[in-house]
Parts: C-alpha cells; sequence; structure tokens
C-alpha cells in the first residue's frame, strides 16, 4: 500500500474552524456565568480573523488534498465568502439570540459547523467528500431552523426541512451511486496526470463515453445512456432540494418562516451558496461532456423556478415568506448560470461559471442587508408582516432607507449590485444560445419589483400604527454590519470590475482543459 | 465464488433448516394446543397487579437521546474496526508505514476521530443526559 | 452446485428484502412496520454477502438492525398512541402508479446499462482494504464523517433535552396562551421549579 503524503497545511482554515466552534460550544457550557453576547461576539471576531488569515496564506495555491478536496482559487473565494456571511450572521442575530433563545453556545457553534460543511462542500472534488460536507452543513441548518424549540412554527419548519431534506439526500446519493456505478470511480477530475485514481476519474470516463469533446456535445451511447440520465435526473432533483427549485421547493416558505431570523438569513444567503457552489463545481468539473444529457433539464427547472417563485411571491403577506418566495425567483436566475455551462467552447462555459458566481455574490450580499434589516425592526417589535413595516420610515429612517435599498437592488435596479449581476447573467444566457431563458428573465425580474415596491410603499407611504410606534434606535454592531453591507452593494452596483476578475480567476480553476 | 461457498454455505444450510424448525414449533402449537381464552388470560401479566391504561405508554425522550448516543458509538466502532485491521498489517508488514508507526499520522487520524466523538459524549455528560434519575442536574 | 446455491441465495434474499419493503407499506401498525423493515435490512445484509462485501453486511447488521431500528421504535413510542398508526391516503392510487413507474424505469436502467466489470475482491479483506483507504485518501471524509456525528449529537441534545433554563420561559409561553393560570403569590414558582425534568 502506497501511504500518500497528506499535506496538512492545506486545510489548516477547516481545522481551525472546527476547533474554534467546539471550544465555543465547551465555553460557553463551562463558563455559565459569561454573558451569551461574548461568545457571539467572540465567534463573529474568531472568523473574521479566520477570513483575514485564509484570504492573506491560501490565495493561488492551487493545489490539492488527497484528491479529495481542491484548494484553489475557486476554494479560497468561497471559504473568505462564507466565513462572512456566517460572522455578519451572527453579529446581525447576537441581539435577537439573547432575547428570544436558549443554548447560545450551541447556536454560535452549529452555526459554526454548517459554515464548515460549506467550505468543504465547496472545494470537495470527489463525491463522498462532497456528500458528506453537504450533510454537515444540512444536519446543523435541520437542527439550527428549529432551534426556536418552544415555537410551534420552529417545529414545522425544521420538521419539513428535515424530512424533505433527508428525502433529496437520498435521491441525491442514490443517483451518485448510479454515477459511481457507471464510471467505476468518484473523484471529479484528476487534477494531474499521475493523481491517485491514475487518470481514472468522472469527467474523463464521460468523455470517453461520448467519444467527443464537448465542441461536438455528442450524446452518449445508448448503452450507458439510460442509466446516465436517470443518475443525472437524480442528482438535479436532490440538488434542487438544497438550492429550492420548483418543483423541489415546498420547504422553503415553512422553513424560512420558522427559522429564527438570522437562521433565515444564514440559510437562504450561506445555504444557497454552498448548494450553488457545490452544484458548478460538479457540473462543469465533472459532469461537463455530459452536458448537452442534462442542459434541458435544468433549463426547464430554470424557467419554472423564475415564474413559480416570482408570481407566488406577489400573494405574500409575511415578510419571511416574501423572501422566501424572492429567493426561489433569485435560484432560477442562477440556474441559467448552470444551463449556460453547455455552450460550444470551455472559454464560454467559464463565462457562465463567473456570470453565475457573480450574481451568487451580489445576491447574497443584499439579501443578508435585507434580513439583517429585518433583525433589527423585528428585535424592536417582534414582529415580521409585511404591514408591520408601516411607517418604518418615520420611526427608523436609516433602516427604511437601507431595506429599500437592499430591495431594489433585489429587483434588480439600476446602482446597485441586483443590476450589474443580473445584467451579466442574463448576457451570457443570451450568449450562450439560451435567449429564451433571458427574456424569461428579465420579464418576472419587472414583476418581481411590483412586490418590493408593495414593501417599500408600507414603510414610506403610510402612518405608523399600533401601540408601538416610537422611534428607535440600532445598536452599533448591527449599525457596522448594515453599512458594510450596503457599501458591498454599491460597490457590486457602480464598479464591479475588481470582483469580476477575481471570480474570472478563481472559475478558471474549474475547467482545467481551458 | 467457490470461496463464497465454502464460507457461507453454512448459512445457506441452517437458513431453511432453522425456518422449518421455527414453523414447526407455531404450527404444531396451532394444531395441537387446547385453546380456551379467558379474560384474565389475555391481561399482560398473568400475576400481580392490573394493568391500568392503554398498553402503549408514550416514553420518555431521554430513551431517544440514549439510543442516539448509542447509535453515534456504534459508527464509530464501525470505522474503529477497518482501521484496526489494516493498522495491525502495516505494523506486520514494516515496510510501508516504517519501523514507527507512532511518528505517523495514522494513528493520529484515528486519535482525532475519537476525540472528536468524544467531544460529543463530554457534551451529553455536562448536559446531564447521563443522568437517569429526575434530581436537579447542572 | 455452486451457482445453484447462489441464485438460490440470492432469489430468496432478494424475496426477503422486497416482501419486507412491501410489508412495511401494507402494514397498517407502525411498530409491525419497523420489524418488517428490519427483515429488509437483514436481507439487504444477506445481498452484500453475495456480493463478497462482507464488511458491509456487518455493517448493515450493526448499525441498521442494531442500531437505527432501536432509534426508530424509540420514535414511534415517544409519539402518543393516536399518531402510531398509517392512515388511509387518498393518494394512494396516484402513489401506487408513481410507484409504478418508477420501479419500470429502475428495471430498464439496470437491464439495459453496460455496468463496468466490478473488481471482485477477496474475501476476508474488505474491512482491511477499507481501512487501508480511510486513513490514507478518505482520511478527510473520514472526520467529516466524526464532525458530523458530534453536530447532529449536540443538536439532537439541546433540542431534544428539556432542561432547567426552558422550564421557566417554557413555562411563560404556556401562560401566555392561556393554558396554565397567570402566578398568584405563592404558585407561582411551583412550575418553573428545579428538578421538574419529566
Amino acid at each position: 500500500m502506497d501511504v500518500i503524503d497528506l499535506e496538512y497545511a492545506l486545510i489548516i482554515p477547516e481545522l481551525v474552524l472546527a476547533s474554534f466552534a467546539t471550544l465555543i460550544v465547551a465555553g460557553a457550557l463551562i463558563f455559565r456565568r459569561v454573558p451569551q453576547e461574548v461568545w457571539g461576539y467572540l465567534s463573529a471576531a474568531g472568523l473574521v480573523v479566520l477570513l483575514v488569515l485564509t484570504a492573506v496564506f491560501y490565495i493561488n495555491v492551487n493545489d490539492d488534498f488527497a484528491n479529495v478536496l481542491a484548494v484553489d482559487n475557486y476554494t479560497v473565494l468561497f471559504r473568505v465568502f462564507f466565513l462572512g456571511i456566517a460572522a455578519f450572521a451572527i453579529l446581525a442575530g447576537v441581539q435577537f439570540a439573547g432575547d428570544r433563545l436558549r443554548h447560545h453556545g450551541e447556536f454560535y457553534g452549529l452555526i459554526m459547523f454548517a459554515t464548515l460543511g460549506m467550505m468543504l462542500l465547496a472545494a470537495s472534488r470527489e463525491l463522498i467528500t462532497a456528500y458528506l460536507s453537504l450533510e454537515l452543513m444540512s444536519f446543523s441548518l435541520y437542527i439550527l431552523v428549529g432551534f426556536n424549540k418552544l415555537n410551534p412554527f420552529s417545529n414545522e419548519g425544521s420538521l419539513k426541512y428535515l424530512l424533505l431534506g433527508a428525502f433529496s439526500s437520498a435521491l441525491f446519493l442514490y443517483g451518485l451511486s448510479i454515477l459511481y456505478g457507471v464510471t467505476g470511480t468518484t473523484t471529479y477530475s484528476a487534477i494531474e496526470p499521475d493523481g491517485i485514481e491514475a487518470g481514472r476519474n468522472i469527467a474523463q470516463q464521460l468523455g470517453n463515453f461520448s467519444a467527443a469533446t464537448i465542441d461536438s456535445a455528442l450524446p452518449i451511447p445508448g448503452d450507458v445512456r439510460p442509466a446516465i440520465i436517470v443518475a443525472l435526473v437524480l442528482i438535479v432533483a436532490g440538488l434542487g432540494f438544497k438550492v429550492s427549485a420548483v418543483p423541489f421547493h415546498q420547504w422553503t416558505p415553512d422553513a424560512y418562516q420558522g427559522a429564527p431570523l438570522p437562521i433565515t438569513a444564514f440559510l437562504s444567503a450561506a445555504g444557497k451558496a454552498a448548494a450553488f457552489a457545490f452544484f458548478l463545481r460538479l457540473f462543469s468539473e465533472a459532469l461537463l461532456p455530459a452536458a448537452a444529457e442534462w442542459s434541458w433539464l435544468i433549463a426547464v427547472i430554470a424557467a419554472l423556478t423564475m415564474i413559480t417563485g416570482n408570481l407566488v411571491a406577489l400573494r405574500q403577506t409575511n415578510m419571511k415568506r416574501l423572501m422566501a418566495y424572492s429567493s426561489i425567483g433569485q435560484v432560477g436566475y442562477l440556474l441559467i448560470g448552470i444551463v449556460a455551462l453547455d455552450a460550444g467552447s470551455l472559454a464560454e462555459s467559464q463565462d457562465a461559471a463567473t456570470a453565475l458566481v457573480l450574481h451568487l455574490l451580489g445576491y447574497v450580499a443584499t439579501n443578508v442587508l435585507v434580513f439583517t434589516a429585518l433583525i433589527a425592526f423585528y428585535n424592536r417589535t417582534g414582529k415580521d408582516d409585511i404591514v408591520d413595516l408601516r411607517g418604518l420610515a418615520e420611526r427608523q429612517p436609516m433602516l427604511a432607507l437601507l431595506l429599500s435599498i437592499a430591495l431594489f437592488s433585489l429587483a434588480g435596479m439600476p446602482l446597485f449590485a441586483g443590476f450589474a449581476t443580473k445584467f451579466v447573467i442574463f448576457q451570457v444566457a443570451a450568449s450562450n444560445g439560451h435567449l429564451w431563458l433571458a427574456v424569461i428573465g428579465v420579464t418576472v425580474s419587472f414583476v418581481s419589483l411590483y412586490y418590493y415596491l408593495m414593501v417599500i410603499k408600507q414603510m414610506y407611504l403610510y402612518k405608523p400604527e399600533g401601540d408601538d410606534t416610537g422611534r428607535f434606535s440600532v445598536p452599533a454592531p448591527m449599525m457596522g454590519a448594515l453599512a458594510v453591507l450596503t457599501g458591498a452593494v454599491f460597490l457590486v452596483g457602480l464598479y464591479p470590475a475588481p470582483l469580476f476578475k477575481a471570480i474570472d480567476a478563481s472559475t478558471a480553476m474549474l475547467f482545467p482543459g481551458l | 465464488m467457490e470461496q463464497l461457498i465454502e464460507n457461507y454455505g453454512a448459512v445457506l444450510l441452517a437458513v431453511p433448516v432453522g425456518a422449518f424448525l421455527v414453523l414447526n414449533a407455531i404450527i404444531a402449537t396451532k394444531v395441537l394446543a387446547p385453546r380456551r381464552s379467558t379474560r384474565l388470560k389475555g391481561q399482560v401479566y398473568e400475576c400481580g397487579m392490573l394493568p391500568i391504561g392503554r398498553n402503549w405508554a408514550q416514553v420518555h425522550v431521554r430513551y431517544y437521546i440514549f439510543a442516539i448516543l448509542f447509535l453515534v458509538f456504534d459508527v464509530e466502532i464501525v470505522f474503529l474496526f477497518p482501521w484496526a485491521a489494516s493498522f495491525l498489517g502495516l505494523m506486520d508488514s514494516g515496510g510501508a508505514v516504517g519501523p514507527a508507526p507512532f511518528d505517523k499520522v495514522i494513528l493520529w487520524q484515528m486519535v482525532l476521530f475519537i476525540l472528536t466523538l468524544v467531544v460529543g459524549l463530554a457534551y451529553a455528560w455536562r448536559k446531564g443526559v447521563l443522568e437517569w434519575s429526575s434530581e436537579r442536574v447542572r | 452446485m455452486s451457482d445453484v446455491g447462489f441464485h438460490l441465495a440470492f432469489w430468496s434474499l432478494s424475496a426477503l428484502t422486497i416482501g419486507g419493503a412491501l410489508m412495511i407499506i401494507v402494514s397498517r401498525n407502525l411498530i409491525h412496520a419497523v420489524i418488517f423493515l428490519i427483515l429488509s435490512f437483514i436481507g439487504v445484509a444477506g445481498l452484500f454477502i453475495t456480493l463478497s462485501a462482507d464488511f458491509l453486511a456487518l455493517v448493515q447488521i450493526l448499525v441498521y438492525v442494531g442500531a437505527i431500528a432501536v432509534l426508530m421504535l424509540f420514535a414511534i413510542l415517544l409519539t402518543p398512541r393516536a399518531a402510531r398508526d398509517n392512515e388511509e391516503s387518498l393518494m394512494r392510487y396516484p402513489a401506487m402508479i408513481l410507484m409504478g413507474l418508477v420501479i419500470a424505469a429502475g428495471v430498464f436502467v439496470a437491464l439495459e446499462t453496460d455496468w463496468g466489470p466490478m473488481r471482485e475482491g477477496a474475501i476476508g479483506t474488505q474491512a482491511k482494504i477499507i481501512g487501508e483507504s480511510l486513513i490514507n485518501q478518505y482520511v478527510l471524509p473520514f472526520e467529516i464523517g466524526a464532525v458530523m456525528l458530534t453536530a447532529a449529537l449536540v443538536g439532537a441534545i439541546a433540542l431534544a433535552r428539556q432542561d432547567d433554563e426552558d422550564l421557566p420561559i417554557h413555562t411563560a409561553s404556556l401562560i401566555e396562551e392561556g393554558v396554565l393560570p397567570p402566578p398568584d403569590g405563592d404558585a407561582a414558582d411551583a412550575p418553573a421549579g428545579p428538578g421538574d425534568d419529566s
């Protein structure tokens, strides 16, 4: 047996995060007299330090750990991204957790365990590792959704999320096993020709089947085609559940509504981003040679998701449910990026990947901004219906302004992140031969403007109602997080070039043949 | 294939024989035994106190937590076993790992694995899950 | 001779697995369903042996029959009596048709596909081979598994265990919903007192 030289130095951020999460849980359990805010701020500070160190030490490393984990620029981008979102979610959630939740050490610890799963998920280039990372993330999220355990909505949301999540994991795993049965390997693609699997990997096997490069995109021959199609359908269904694409989206509104607000923010931002980071790596590194077999399927799902998500959002009265359907609509736009991977050349495929990641980052930053503002509002009022936002412009003008900025950005208005990123993704769709998806996307974007404007109307055109109509202030850490996020939304909207360049350098890693 | 039959041939034989014996016992009692059921015979306990309420009581959630703990450490054993099997082999052959396997990470990988799970156990302990009585736990 | 024995084992184990699975759906009593599930698990373990995956068969028995079935039984016992029976469902026939189609598709795929040749491992060495890959290439998934189990354990305990911290807010929420009377005088502390763990 050959003992592989395992370079543990490559996974130090993950090891540190796991230890740190454990220490926070243990610390909160042992030192019970320490106020819970301390653990929250400590966790956020630790995540930020880890973020900075990761960004400094791992850029352009481009290596892999035992051929199961890629430590390339794509990985580093998402490592930094997930650590950042987790830090924001914790910062935004400290006061909320203190007021409304118990078991704070576990709360912060599980957020970090979920983050660990996400970082590994974006990095894995081997199916078993990817599946276990996905489950680490999902398990932590199932628990966090139900963390408000004396609230029946929280229990219901958690249960639905758990049952459908477990079911989708089973579908996904079955798909992976069929893929393994056909190709005989679980590695996506070989980085070096003398890698561990000695060149046997999914991408190469699929390429052999079709006996053609991606340029001709010939269909896969009949003797393995049924199995590959079934495997792809199951994988797409499983991932569809995780990213909440229509028709696998039913759990989303209930889980979002039931979860504690910081967790809703984390789930809708990081959970979705991690699933897409994995989706993109799997479909570009491993499954691209079979693009002709899956692109039509995902195209149909993308169209359905965009239309259903945005239309159903029109009828919502609860802010969390509105954001759930809005996020489903956004998933539709993101799926266009996956569809557009099926292009004439690798360079065009990479453009699609870049557009997808750019929109993902812009969407997530905006979504975290919306939820941070909502948490600030909820901390004061304990309400989350749309009509409860009435007169927010009088009670807390700054919060109303920032929330409006975020909603305009989600609708894709110029100046804000949403416009720039949507523009890029629709442009890629059109140039890669999926113009009809871009047309649907633009059309439903206008529909989405309507329901975002309904919220803004409530904030600006009505007087505050009810017993509690006074002005209120937002605590400084919260305001700081809001300011940073707003800055990010404007930066991506007005000057996306540096971010675009960074993403382009990272997605180049996904196409080894480029 | 030959080896498979060699190893599991006995199992293959034992299954029908065992099935025959059990079915035989069930059918024989059905045919031979006299049946005169009374209300008293239908009780859960034929002696002692009369049972109260329905036969399916709702159990306490702590049983479930114990079952989860058991499951987690069951899975740990599943991983320990192949590790031990290969570890001994590596120590015997000597060549692959070198003269001092303890210098290598192979041991520490399993130590890390077990420690991670021990953290879970320590958490459960500290939370008082292992206390069975309803006395106040910390 | 050996082929006859092999086929006999394969077909009887398949019958056991599928029959057990069918009985799970058909049985009205959830406890019986779990028993049939165990039967099905044992059938799968046997099938693993016919595929020369002895260690996997052992794991199947140890984890699925030994631990997961017990977990399921406790889960059923946790629920009140009324929730323990399978209800009639309006979606029964659509579900049957859908499952029929899925099974047909599965059989079609299994028969039509040119599956790659499987390397038949030597009997009795699987555990060693698995162990070698666990400490070698697959060490990372192995450790992720440990973290996942720990996170799940911590979360399960945090959610399932009703401890002293929860009782005051639980009582407060019950009072708010009108289930408990509002506290007055001496009786106020009684429900929230320590030691009320059940």
